[in-house]
């Protein structure tokens, strides 16, 4: 498969004014294939924008390259940047302009003009549905109209690659998926290459052909999805929720001994809310969990609920971190 | 280059769309510069289309006079009397017995006297002939007249020149004026360097005359007798009289007329121009947090277009502002006049010159504020600190600190340059170049800043 980026030991360490040291990214290596939605998965704070500024040519990188298309990013940005389009994770409008002129604008900052640039807009104001709304200063807008906007802008040069930094950020369920719908399409109708940024495990799972997992700056898991749950293992989990003054030692083994369950755990918690949670790994979760069930009445321990997990990112993240995704 | 005017295009019309900016920009320094023009200017107005007239002034001539004498022709002559005379608007008769000439015979005087939109000095002054130097000085204390001019009694035998005496003596004239009535003492200030103007070149005329002469004594006679001579001396003192015309023009190096709204307003539309300067310079703080400075970043566009299109939204704001001010100011001045009155002087090249020029520098250091400052109001308290020392510092609140001061601020040397224009002295080269200058260094800077900012957060 032929790469369009290469990113080869990306690094960013920041020096804070007190005189502490972030390390941002660290040694990044990864390879996006046409065509392809690629997703960054990760925390707050993972290092999945300063990867994107590093990549788009915002900021230099304290170490190591990309190539975009076959160009460094560091020695010749300009053409580089002129294959990108980004979608930051700001909503980086003009809000004293209208839809149209923030279009207009940087659509010429792409070296566009005249009536190709005006069919390039009629094109991207469909895209992004807001045909009717054109003319209106970006300010009166409502949060995901701005995000389509700002969405909007990066298409603008019919870019081969797109980079999307967390695109739906604080939009309401239906701006949400209709942000995710033209990522599908963007890639499907347009053949594009979408690199995706979400701490959102839902949205990587839906979008992504690949998946690269990013952690404290570093890239902890990368693959197709399907690698990625094997990875993660191929058992269900039951989580049960028990009551803090119920839970005992004898629990984990009492689930051990049902039927169907290959093993059984205390799931770490970092907050203590008066709950305790067993993981009970089993092949098949659903037809195990009657026989849990039993067991725990048996043993005079009430089940305050039930929840059945099957193997996801979630999983994966908890797994190789011991942290969840989201706190 | 075609991105940086995209850019520059972009900013103008966010800005000149933004009714309350555009106000603030405008109007507000129109309004204040007028007020404190008629305020403390002292425009009369009406007046028969002059700024000023019947400006009170004390003549105390205590010269005792010379005389000449070649070949037994003798003739006196009192250089005090004359002056005091041209100021009292007596004439100079008596001050030159023997030369008595009627204006009229001297072409370049009859043809000055006519002149349209010009003063004569009868006009300008009201004059009181005083004998005493401490009843002037009294009289100028109590504010009853503006200035005392007090013509020292050495006065013309310095100025002599003769075989014996090739060289002038540098001679001053001593004027004494009230600190109440700034414009009115300029003026008298002005009027008196014209005078010795037009002495010196008299009396360069007649040493070399005298010089040539005295080694032919044979021929003295004969042409001090002729009626060139004659008409020679008399129409340089007899101009004297009537061809110092108030009129921006004919005053060179002095700043006489200067219409009262160019004084005050000249500093004031470069000061207003730093703080526009500043505030349209922070909108690269205001894109930076809106994310817009990084996405025009991420655009194949070189940072050094960004901000220079940035910048020339800044420079072009300012010079429109500028620009704004001195018609405002010159339609006031015109409207107070009853007349058209172009008070900014009638070089318009050199104005638009010097206008461009004071935006350059401005837009630069607004340039400074706006990469080095944290946040827009942190852009915006550091720019007015920088706005009023560099007032303070380019005298636009009326005192004139030390020239190595005056010579650090933009205000000195735009209002400076306005006012040279505004007497008719073209000499502006210097002030253009500095001001030049300052635009690119400060520019440079500006730039270095804003490369080393670009990822901050
Ligand atoms: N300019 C900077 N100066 C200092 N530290 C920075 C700077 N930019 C980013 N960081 C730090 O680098 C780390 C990674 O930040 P980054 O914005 O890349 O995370 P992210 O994965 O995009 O997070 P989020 O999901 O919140 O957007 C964070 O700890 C952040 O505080
Ligand atoms: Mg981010």
């Amino acid at each position: 498969m032929e790469s369009i980026v290469r990113v080869s030991g990306l690094t960013k360490t920041y020096t804070r004014q007190d005189g502490s040291v972030v390390q941002a990214v660290r040694g990044i290596d990864l390879d996006i294939y046409r065509g392809e939605v690629f997703s960054l998965l990760g925390p707050n704070g993972a290092g999945k924008s300063t990867t994107i500024s590093m990549i788009s040519g915002l900021i230099p990188p304290t170490a190591g390259d990309a190539e975009i298309g076959g160009h460094s990013i560091t020695r010749e940005p300009l053409q580089a940047k002129a294959l990108i389009g980004v979608v930051p994770q700001e909503v980086a409008l003009y809000p004293m302009l209208s839809a149209r002129r923030n279009l207009d604008f940087f659509g010429r900052m792409y070296g566009l003009s005249g009536a190709e640039l005006s069919k390039r807009i009629d094109e991207v104001l469909d895209v992004i549905d807001l045909k009717d709304r054109q003319n209106d200063k970006v300010e009166t807008f409502s949060g995901g109209m701005k995000r389509r906007v700002n969405i909007g802008v990066g298409l603008l040069h019919r870019p081969q690659l797109i980079y999307m930094d967390e695109p739906t950020v604080g939009v309401d369920p239906q701006s949400r998926r209709r942000i995710l719908d033209t990522v599908l399409r963007l890639r499907g109708e347009y053949g594009m290459t979408v690199l995706y940024t979400t701490h959102l495990m839902e949205e990587a799972q839906e979008l992504s052909d690949r998946v690269a997992i990013i952690d404290n700056g570093a890239i902890i898991a990368l693959g197709t999805l399907m690698e990625l749950m094997s990875q993660a293992g191929e058992e269900d989990i039951l989580v049960l929720t028990v009551a803090k003054e119920r839970a005992n030692d004898s629990i984990v083994g009492v689930l051990q001994a049902v039927e169907g369950v290959s093993r059984a755990q205390i799931e770490p918690s970092d907050t203590d809310n008066g709950e305790v949670k067993y993981a009970v790994y089993a092949r098949l979760g659903r037809r195990a969990l009657p026989g849990v069930l039993t067991a725990m009445n048996a043993a005079g321990v009430d089940v305050m609920s039930v929840n059945v997990r099957e193997p996801d990112l979630e999983t994966l993240f908890l797994a190789l971190t011991g942290r969840a995704l989201r706190e | 280059m075609r991105k940086a005017f995209i850019i520059a295009y972009k900013d103008l019309y966010t800005t000149f769309t933004d009714r309350n900016l555009i106000l603030l920009m405008f109007a507000a320094p129109l309004v204040l510069s007028a007020i404190i023009g008629v305020t403390f200017g002292g425009i009369a107005v009406g007046g028969g289309g002059g700024a000023l007239s019947d400006i009170p002034v004390a003549i105390v001539n205590l010269d005792e006079g010379v005389s000449l004498s070649f070949s037994g022709q003798d003739s006196a002559i009192n250089y005090g009397a004359l002056i005091a005379g041209v100021l009292s608007g007596e004439g100079v008769g008596g001050a030159v017995s023997g030369l008595s000439r009627d204006t009229a015979d001297c072409p370049a005087a009859a043809a000055a006297e006519g002149g349209e939109g010009t003063m004569t000095l009868e006009q300008l002054l009201a004059p009181v002939m005083l004998t005493s130097v401490e009843e002037a000085r009294r009289r100028v204390e109590a504010d009853e007249v503006a200035a005392a001019v007090i013509i020292p009694a050495s006065f013309s035998a310095d100025l002599q020149v003769s075989p014996v005496k090739p060289a002038l003596t540098p001679v001053s004239i001593e004027v004494y004026s009230s600190p109440e009535r700034p414009i009115s003492a300029q003026i008298i200030r002005g009027v008196l360097d014209q005078i010795g103007a037009q002495f010196a070149a008299g009396n360069v005329t007649l040493s070399a005359l005298i010089a040539s002469l005295a080694s032919d004594p044979l021929r003295i006679s004969s042409v001090f007798n002729s009626s060139a001579f004659n008409e020679g001396i008399g129409c340089v003192f007899a101009g004297v009289s009537s061809s110092v015309v108030i009129d921006r023009q004919s005053i060179s190096g002095a700043e006489v007329v200067i219409n009262p709204l160019v004084m005050i307003g000249a500093a004031q539309a470069v000061f207003f121009g730093l703080f526009t300067a500043n505030g349209q310079a922070s909108s690269i703080i205001i894109e930076r947090k809106n994310w817009t400075l990084q996405r025009l970043l991420i655009t194949p566009t070189p940072a050094v277009i960004v901000l220079f299109g940035k910048m020339l939204a800044v420079f072009i704001v300012v010079a429109v502002q500028i620009l704004f001010l001195v018609v405002g100011l010159t339609l006031l001045a015109s409207l107070l006049g009853g007349s058209p009155q172009f008070i900014w002087g009638t070089n318009i090249p050199g104005l638009l010159a010097v206008i461009a020029a004071t935006a350059l520098g401005t837009a630069g250091i607004g340039s400074i504020t706006a990469a080095a400052a944290k946040s827009a109001e942190q852009a915006g308290v550091i720019g007015s600190i920088v706005a009023i020392f560099s007032a303070v510092f380019g005298g636009a609140f009326g005192f004139m600190p030390p020239p190595a001061l005056a010579n650090l601020s933009i205000v000195y040397w735009g209002a400076d340059s306005f006012t040279r224009l505004a007497a008719g002295n073209n000499d502006i080269l210097l002030n253009l170049l500095v001001m030049v200058l300052y635009g690119a260094v400060t520019f440079a800077i500006g730039f270095v800043l804003f490369r080393s900012r670009i990822g901050d957060r």
